[in-house]
C-alpha cells in the first residue's frame, strides 16, 4: 500500500509548540556542543528521541484508526440530523490520544480523548444540509495532534457516500388548493376539524407536529410528550402535482421561487401522512401512487428532492381527472 | 479549583520538580534557590491566594532582582553563576503572575531552563533517574497540555489520562532512539568555551582548577582507579600522586616551563623514568586507568619505570607529559621501588624567581622565617605556619581582577584553597631565597574493601610544594595546606561491599556517560570495526560448516516472518489473495484464450461475463464454463475459500476439449 493510499490528501503543518520545540533543540544542541557536556547532550538526544517517538506514534495513529459513518435514513435540507460515527484503531501496538474528526470547513465533528488499542469508539455527528438533492458527504479530515503536538498531521477521509437530502419542511402547513375529483369536503376542512377524526395511533412528538396533536394526559403519565395521530375515514387521496416547468428558468428569483413551491409541497404531503391522510405525487411524467403511513414519506419525498427547473419546453405534470389534486405551478404563484 | 488555580498549582509542582537538584549542587547560592522554593511552595499550597502585584511594584522588583544578582557578586564569579541567580528570581516572580493558558507556557519556559541548569549540572549517577523521571513527567505534561488544549476532558471512565503506562513505554522507546544519538553527537570541543582544555597554569579563581589536573570543588567524577597487578595492597604512600611542578609566576598563576623536554624511548618495552635502572622483578607493578587525562601521567613516589600506549616525554620536574589524546582515557604500568622524589635537576634562577617584589609579603616571610639557618627549617616554619595561622576554604571571595592572589591571600583574605597555600609556600621561601615550586596531582581517593583498588576522584585533586634542600637531599616534599584540606584515604565501614559496588557502579556511569567524548566514540568506532573484521573472518573459518544451513533457517524465518506479516500485519495483502485461487486462474486463462479468436476482455470485464463471452465462442464448453464460472464466483466472493485444484483442472481439460471442438469446425 503506498504512502497515498494509507494517507489519501495528507496533510502536515508544523505547530507553534512544534517550531519552538526545534528551536528549543538547535539551541540545545549549540550549548551542548560548545560546553561538550554530557548532560546537555544526554538531554539533547532525548529530546530528538522523544520528537522521533512522537512522530512514529502520531503517524501510526493517523494510519490505524478507521472512520466509519452511518448516516440517517431521513435528512431534511436545513434540518439538523445526527449521523453516528464509529472511530476503531486497529493498531494492535499504538493507542490514540487526541484524535479529532473535521468536517470540509474545518469545524470539528468529533474530538476523541484517548482510543485505546484495537477498540473502538461510537458517537453522534451533526449534519446539516442547505441544499436538497444528492448530497456527498465530505471530505471530512482526521486529525491528529499528539501526543507531543509537534506537528498537525491529517488525512481526508474518503467517506463515499451520498446522501438524498429530502426538501426543506415549511414551518406553517400550506392549505391546499384541490381541483377534480369531487367531494364537498376538502382535506383542510378535516385538518382544521381533526378531532373528530379516528385516532390512528399514539406516538412520540416530533419535530414539526402540530401542539395541537399533543394527547397532555398521555404526556403527563409518560412524562414525555406524546401527539394523538388520527385517521380522516372519509378523507381520499390528494395527488399533488409540480409543474417544474418555467418561462423563464434563469430568470432572477425564479430558482428560489422553485424551492419555496418545492419545500410546500414537501411541508403539505408531510403534513397529510402525519394525519395518515393519503398522498400521491405527480412530478413531471413521475406519478406515485397514494401513500398514507408516514413510514412511506420517502417515496412521496424522493422525487421532490430530486426533482430540477426545467424549461417551458419540458414536458408537463400528466394529467390526473379522476383524482383529486393539487397542483403547485410556478405561474400559480406569481 | 478554577483552572487558573489549577495551571498555578500544576506549575508550582513543576518547579519544585526542576528545582530539586539544586541544593545538592552548589551552583547557586541557597537564598536564591530558596526564594524560588518558597514561591514553589506557595503556588502548590495556595493556588488562589496569589497577590496581583502592580505594574510599579514589578518594576521595582525587577531593579532590586538585578541589584541582589550583582551584590551577590555579579560577574566577578563569572558568567553562569549570576546567570543562574538571574534565571531562578525571574522564575520566581514569573510563576507567582501566571493567570491563564498563555502566561502558564511562558512561565514553563522559564522553569524548563531551570531544569536545564540543574541538569547540566548533576554529575552525580542519581542525576539518571532524576532525568528519566524528569522525561515521564516531560511527556505526560505534553500529552496532557495537547488535550487541554483540543478542549479534551483529562480522564475518561478507566483513569487519568494520558495512562502512566504509555508514558512510561513512551519514555523506554525515546531513551532507545536517543542512544544513537547521545553516541554520535559531535564532541569535537568548541574555541568559544574555556572548558574541558589542556591548560598550561593554576588558576587561583573560586573554582579551584589545578593547572586541570583536577577540579576540586565538589567534583566527584572519577579521576584515576588504580591497583596492584599481582593484587598487593596499596600503600598509602602511593595516594599521593604526581603530576609536575609549577616554577614560572605569572599574571597571578603558576606556569610549568615547556622547554628542555627529554623525549622518552622504551627500552625492555618500558620507559625509564630513573638512570640507575633496576631489574623489574624487584619493582611492585602497578595499574593506572586515567579517566581523563590532561598532560601528565599521575605517578606515584618512587616510580621508576612506566608502561603506556602513547608517546611520552619527561620535563624538568620529573613530569611525565603525554602525546594529546582529547580527553580519552590512558591506561598505563608503573613500577614502584622505594617511595623517593623523581630525578630533577637542580633549581636554576627561575625556581627562586618573584613575580614581583612585594614589601609586604617579604616582611612577613622575614618574621615567620627569615631568622631560621637552614632551608629546611625555613620551609618548615613556613609550612607550621600556613597550616595554623590561615584557615581551609573553598570560597575563598578571591576576585579575579585580584592580579596578585598570593599576596591577597596571605595579606587580606587568609583563607583559601591549597592552591592558595602552595602558592604563598611558594613565594614565601622565595622571598627568602629558598628555591620551591608548587607541584599538582592528587591525593588520597577511596580504597577498595580488599586494599587492593583506589579509586581516585577530581575532589581528591591536590596541590603542595617541593623545595629543594640542598645536593644531598634534593627536593624534598611539604604541605602547607592544613590538614582539614588535604584529601585523605577514604574510610571503609561495615557496608563496604556495599559502598564499593556502588562505586564500581558510578565509575561505570563516569567512564560510559559523564566522560563520554571523543575519545570513547572513536573507541567504539574502533571497536565496531573489529567487530566487523573479527566477525568476517569467523564467517570465512565457519563457513564451511555452519553457512548453508544458517542461510536455510535465516532464509526460512525471514519467509515466515514475511508471510506472517502479510497475512496479519497488513490485512490489505490478504486482499490480494483473492483471485490467485485455482477456479480464479482457470478464468485468467480463458479470459487470454478469448483474446486470439477475437474475444473482447475488458480489464473491467467480471467472471460471468467472461463466461458468456466463452460460451458464445465455445458453444461445446458452455456447460463447463458455466460450472467454471459459478466456483471461481465462489472462490472470489465466498466464504469457502480455495477450490480444489483437482477438480478445476478437469473442468479445464473439458473447456479444452469443447475448444478444440469448434476449431475442428472451423478447420472443417
Amino acid at each position: 500500500m503506498s504512502f497515498a493510499d494509507a494517507f489519501p490528501g495528507f496533510k502536515l503543518r508544523l505547530t507553534r509548540w512544534g517550531a519552538l520545540y526545534i528551536a528549543g533543540c538547535i539551541i540545545l544542541g549549540l550549548a551542548a556542543v560548545n560546553t561538550g557536556n554530557n548532560a546537555l547532550m544526554s538531554m539533547l538526544a532525548m529530546a530528538l528521541g522523544s520528537y522521533v517517538v512522537s512522530g512514529t506514534w502520531s503517524r501510526q495513529v493517523l494510519a490505524s484508526v478507521e472512520v466509519r459513518v452511518s448516516l440517517p435514513g431521513e435528512v431534511f435540507a436545513g434540518r439538523t440530523a445526527h449521523a453516528e460515527v464509529v472511530l476503531e484503531n486497529r493498531s494492535k501496538l499504538f493507542p490514540a490520544y487526541g484524535v479529532v474528526l473535521r468536517a470540509a470547513d474545518g469545524t470539528a465533528l468529533l474530538r476523541q480523548a484517548f482510543l485505546g488499542r484495537r477498540s473502538l469508539s461510537r458517537g453522534l455527528v451533526d449534519l446539516k444540509f442547505p441544499q436538497r438533492g444528492w448530497t456527498e458527504v465530505g471530505p471530512w479530515r482526521l486529525e491528529v495532534l499528539l501526543p507531543l503536538g509537534f506537528f498537525l498531521k491529517s488525512k481526508e477521509l474518503l467517506l463515499g457516500q451520498k446522501i438524498l437530502v429530502l426538501p426543506r419542511l415549511l414551518d406553517r402547513e400550506p392549505r391546499l388548493e384541490l381541483d377534480g375529483g369531487g367531494g364537498a369536503r376538502s382535506a383542510e376542512l378535516f385538518s382544521d376539524r381533526g378531532r373528530e377524526a379516528e385516532v390512528s395511533q399514539l406516538r412520540d412528538f416530533r419535530d414539526g407536529d402540530d401542539q395541537r396533536q399533543v394527547h397532555w394526559k398521555q404526556t403527563a403519565r409518560q412524562q414525555r410528550p406524546i401527539v394523538v395521530d388520527r385517521q380522516h375515514a372519509a378523507e381520499g387521496p390528494v395527488f399533488l402535482v409540480l409543474d417544474p416547468r418555467s418561462r423563464n428558468p434563469r430568470a432572477p428569483g425564479v430558482a428560489e421561487l422553485f424551492e419555496t413551491l418545492v419545500s410546500e409541497m414537501a411541508t403539505a404531503a408531510v403534513h397529510r401522512l402525519r394525519r395518515m391522510a393519503p398522498v400521491g405525487l405527480v412530478v413531471g411524467s413521475t406519478v406515485v401512487p397514494p401513500v398514507r403511513d408516514p413510514r412511506q414519506a420517502g417515496r412521496v419525498l424522493r422525487p421532490l428532492a430530486e426533482v430540477e427547473l426545467e424549461g417551458p419546453n419540458a414536458e408537463g405534470p400528466v394529467a390526473l381527472p379522476k383524482h383529486r389534486t393539487s397542483t403547485f405551478s410556478l405561474d400559480d404563484v406569481r | 479549583m478554577n483552572e487558573r488555580a489549577v495551571l498555578r498549582r500544576r506549575l508550582g509542582w513543576l518547579l519544585l520538580w526542576a528545582l530539586l537538584p539544586l541544593p545538592f549542587l552548589y551552583i547557586v547560592l541557597p537564598p536564591f534557590w530558596m526564594t524560588a522554593v518558597a514561591a514553589a511552595v506557595w503556588l502548590v499550597l495556595w493556588p488562589d491566594r496569589v497577590p496581583a502585584p502592580s505594574r510599579l511594584l514589578l518594576n521595582l522588583v525587577a531593579i532590586l532582582i538585578l541589584v541582589v544578582v550583582v551584590m551577590t557578586g555579579g560577574l566577578n564569579v563569572g558568567p553562569l553563576r549570576p546567570l543562574g541567580h538571574l534565571l531562578l528570581l525571574l522564575t520566581s516572580v514569573r510563576v507567582v503572575l501566571v493567570d491563564d493558558r498563555t502566561g502558564f507556557m511562558r512561565s514553563l519556559a522559564l522553569v524548563g531552563m531551570v531544569w536545564i541548569v540543574s541538569v547540566a549540572s548533576s554529575t552525580h549517577m542519581a542525576a539518571a533517574g532524576y532525568f528519566l523521571a524528569s522525561a515521564a513527567i516531560g511527556w505526560w505534561l505534553g500529552i496532557r497540555l495537547h488535550l487541554d488544549s483540543l478542549g479534551l476532558p483529562g480522564e475518561d471512565r478507566n483513569g487519568p489520562l494520558p495512562r502512566p503506562v504509555h508514558v512510561v513505554v513512551a519514555v523506554v522507546l525515546a531513551l532507545a532512539v536517543a542512544v544513537p544519538f547521545f553516541l554520535v553527537m559531535p564532541r569535537l570541543g568548541s574555541p568559544w568555551v574555556a572548558g574541558r582544555s589542556f591548560g598550561r597554569s593554576t588558576g587561583f579563581s573560586p573554582d579551584v582548577d589545578l593547572g586541570k589536573l583536577g577540579r576540586l570543588t565538589q567534583n566527584q567524577e572519577v579521576a584515576l582507579t588504580m591497583r596492584s597487578a599481582v593484587g598487593d595492597d596499596i600503600r598509602e604512600d602511593w595516594t599521593r600522586l604526581r603530576g609536575t611542578a609549577f616554577d614560572q609566576v605569572m599574571a597571578g598563576s603558576f606556569v610549568p616551563r615547556r622547554t628542555d623536554l627529554r623525549q622518552l624511548e622504551p627500552s625492555r618495552g618500558v620507559v625509564w623514568l630513573r638512570q640507575e635502572a633496576e631489574p623489574l622483578e624487584d619493582l611492585v607493578e602497578i595499574e593506572v586507568d586515567l579517566l581523563r587525562p590532561r598532560r601528565y601521567l599521575m605517578l606515584p613516589p618512587g616510580s621508576v619505570a612506566v608502561q603506556a600506549a602513547t608517546p611520552m616525554a619527561l620535563d624538568l620536574y620529573g613530569g611525565v607529559l603525554i602525546g594529546y589524546r582529547r580527553g580519552r582515557p590512558l591506561s598505563y604500568r608503573i613500577w614502584v621501588g622505594e617511595p623517593r622524589p623523581p630525578e630533577m635537576s637542580p633549581p636554576t634562577t627561575r625556581d627562586v624567581l618573584l613575580p614581583r617584589d612585594h614589601p609586604e609579603v617579604r616582611q612577613l616571610a622575614r618574621t615567620v622565617a627569615g631568622d631560621l639557618p637552614s632551608a629546611q627549617a625555613r620551609a618548615a616554619a613556613v609550612e607550621r605556619f600556613l597550616q595554623t595561622e590561615y584557615r581551609y576554604s573553598l570560597e575563598s571571595g578571591v576576585r579575579i581582577s585580584d592580579s596578585d592572589p598570593v599576596a591577597w591571600f596571605l595579606l587580606e583574605g587568609r583563607e583559601g584553597h591549597c592552591e592558595f597555600f602552595a602558592g604563598a609556600m611558594v613565594v614565601m621561601l622565595r622571598h627568602l631565597g629558598v628555591p620551591a615550586r608548587m607541584v599538582a596531582g592528587y591525593s588520597g581517593g577511596d580504597l577498595s574493601p580488599e586494599r587492593d583498588e583506589l579509586v581516585v576522584r577530581e575532589a581528591n585533586a591536590h596541590a603542595w610544594v617541593e623545595v629543594w634542600l640542598g645536593e644531598s637531599q634534593g627536593w624534598v616534599t611539604f604541605d602547607p595546606t592544613p590538614p582539614v584540606g588535604v584529601p585523605g584515604l577514604g574510610s571503609v565501614g561495615g557496608m563496604e561491599r556495599v559502598r564499593w559496588a556502588w562505586q564500581q557502579l558510578e565509575l561505570l556511569w563516569d567512564q560510559k556517560l559523564l566522560t563520554f567524548g571523543l575519545g570513547e566514540q572513536l573507541d567504539l568506532i574502533e571497536t565496531a570495526g573489529e567487530w566487523l573484521r573479527a566477525g568476517r573472518d569467523a564467517a570465512r573459518r565457519r563457513a564451511v560448516q555452519l553457512g548453508a544451513a544458517a542461510s536455510v533457517v535465516g532464509l526460512a524465518a525471514v519467509m515466515l516472518v514475511v508471510l506472517w506479516w502479510a497475512r496479519r500485519v497488513r490485512p490489505w495483502r490478504a486482499g490480494r489473495r483473492r483471485g490467485s485461487g485455482p477456479a480464479s486462474r482457470a478464468v485468467g486463462r480463458l479470459a487470454r484464450s478469448l483474446v486470439p479468436v477475437g474475444g473482447v476482455v475488458p480489464p473491467s470485464a467480471t467472471v460471468r461475463r467472461i463466461g458468456g463471452q466463452a460460451a458464445v465462442f465455445w458453444p461445446a464448453s458452455a456447460a463447463a464454463v458455466a460450472e467454471l464460472v459459478d466456483r471461481a464466483e465462489a472462490e472470489l466472493y465466498g466464504a469457502g475459500g480455495d477450490d480444489d485444484p483437482a477438480e478445476i483442472r478437469l473442468l479445464w481439460q473439458r473447456i479444452r476439449a469443447g475448444m478444440k471442438h469448434r476449431e475442428m469446425r472451423v478447420g472443417g
